[in-house]
């Protein structure tokens, strides 16, 4: 492995790892906190629910464009082109299937 | 918060889900609940037979079956669709709302485990970066393929697949722990190598990616089967790593646990747009999965590569067995 690289590795795996940390917590107690409320009321309350359902469901591009970050900041294009590929097809199915998905 | 904010289902397009919703809205007296088996929409009242299900049991059961899947889908690679889509669906519930807990149980296992496994230097973000071009690309156009294929044919052609990976492990249960010989230059000038901490070797395990093609074209068929049968497919990238590209089985799964949540966020957006998920089933078993993820991230240290093997071989031949009982009973039920 090239000198340096090992730094430039760390540096991405602590943003993407902390990101994916709080991002989880964060998803966690919301939903936990709407499981909470629908045990109690019997009806899930919209915006908790959903809060808490959408940043578990943001996540995964979220790591993708953090990784397109953190491979720009090194200069590492092929890497960043990577990213943007799959992040390309995840948001253009998405929105694709979100049209003509019904 | 005011009442109008609370709603009995949660599904965005709800003026779209006329059917479900006159199911639903037939049955509130228990009596006239559908009998077990029969797809129920969520709302209704649960029944077994002979045993009421309130719904705080309901979600303990939801609960513990997350839980098991996240703990499952944290140590070996896969997202948890396993025990999700099964449990579901003896629960009475209809088999779309399934596979919708199930994308959310993959991306809740995915999240939950990567953000250990990322920390702790395991998964192999090169790797998974690079792969997932080829995953993202591969379940969109399973998902575009999906209407023209038949069910039955595609769960028989990934149960075989899934049987030939198990026999793959079987026949070489120790073959990539170290495996030596040139890593494939591709791999060499994406410098895809690294080394993590093995914790119950006791010791760093460095590794080369070998075979780069064979696994890109893998992880794009694993990508198809994510589309077409809407899974996670970890059970399919997990052996593309560990036997076709020579990663060590924990460096597999970890970096697997990563990729899994985006290939299953390429077709998240139909399931929403269908009204597929459903706040009924997805955060009860969304909070277990993410609580279960977090305990076989724990748990994995303890585990010598040897065991997460076996443990993903009983996946496997479990997916696979389930496959053919899908397809039979699409054919023949």
């Amino acid at each position: 492995m090239p000198s340096g690289a090992p730094t430039a590795e760390a540096r991405l795996a602590s943003a993407i790892g902390h990101v994916l940390r709080w991002g989880t917590i964060a998803a966690g107690v919301l939903l936990l906190a709407a499981l909470a409320t629908a045990l109690v009321s019997h009806r899930y309350p919209l915006v908790l629910t959903w809060a808490g359902l959408g940043a578990l469901m943001l996540l995964p591009p979220l790591r993708i464009v953090l990784a397109a970050v953190v491979f720009g900041r090194q200069r590492d294009w092929k890497f960043v082109w990577f990213s943007l590929v799959a992040l390309g097809v995840l948001v253009a199915s998405n929105v694709a299937g979100w049209i003509w998905g019904k | 918060m005011p009442a109008a904010d609370d709603v009995e289902t949660l599904a965005p397009q709800d003026a779209q889900q006329a059917p479900l919703r006159a199911d639903r809205a037939v049955p509130h007296r228990e009596s006239d609940a559908p009998p077990f088996g029969e797809p129920r929409a969520p709302g209704a009242p649960y029944i077994l037979p002979g045993v009421h299900l309130p719904p705080l049991l309901l979600n303990a059961v939801l609960l513990a079956g997350g839980v098991l899947a996240g703990t499952l889908g944290a140590l070996v690679g896969v997202g948890g669709g396993v025990i999700v889509v099964p449990l579901v669906t003896l629960l009475g519930f209809d088999v779309r709302f399934a596979f919708g807990a199930s994308a959310v149980s993959v991306i809740a296992t995915s999240s939950g485990a990567a953000a250990a496994y990322v920390r702790d230097r395991v998964t192999n973000l090169r790797a998974a970066i690079f792969l997932e071009m080829f995953t993202t690309t591969g379940a969109l156009v399973g998902a575009l393929l999906q209407p023209l294929l038949s069910g039955a044919i595609l769960s028989f052609a990934f149960a075989g697949v899934l049987g030939a990976s198990a026999l793959g492990l079987l026949v070489r249960p120790e073959a990539t722990e170290r495996r030596e010989g040139r890593p494939s230059p591709g791999a060499q000038a994406l410098r895809l190598s690294a080394e993590f901490e093995d914790p119950a070797l006791g010791r760093k395990v460095r590794y080369d990616v070998h075979q780069l093609a064979l696994g890109s074209f893998l992880m794009f068929i694993a990508g198809n089967v994510s589309g077409l049968l809407g899974i996670g497919s970890g059970a399919l990238k997990v052996p593309a790593m560990d036997l076709a590209m020579g990663m060590p089985i924990k460096a597999s799964s970890a970096t697997s646990d990563f990729m899994i949540g985006v290939t299953a966020a390429v077709t998240v957006g139909i399931y929403l747009a269908r009204g597929e998920i459903t706040p009924e089933l997805t955060v009860p078993i969304g909070v277990g999965v993410l609580a279960g993820s977090w305990l076989g991230t724990r748990l994995i240290g303890r585990l010598r590569g040897r065991w997460v093997r076996r443990i993903f071989m009983g996946v496997l031949l479990a997916i696979a067995a389930q496959m053919v009982w899908h397809a039979l009973r699409r054919t023949y039920g």
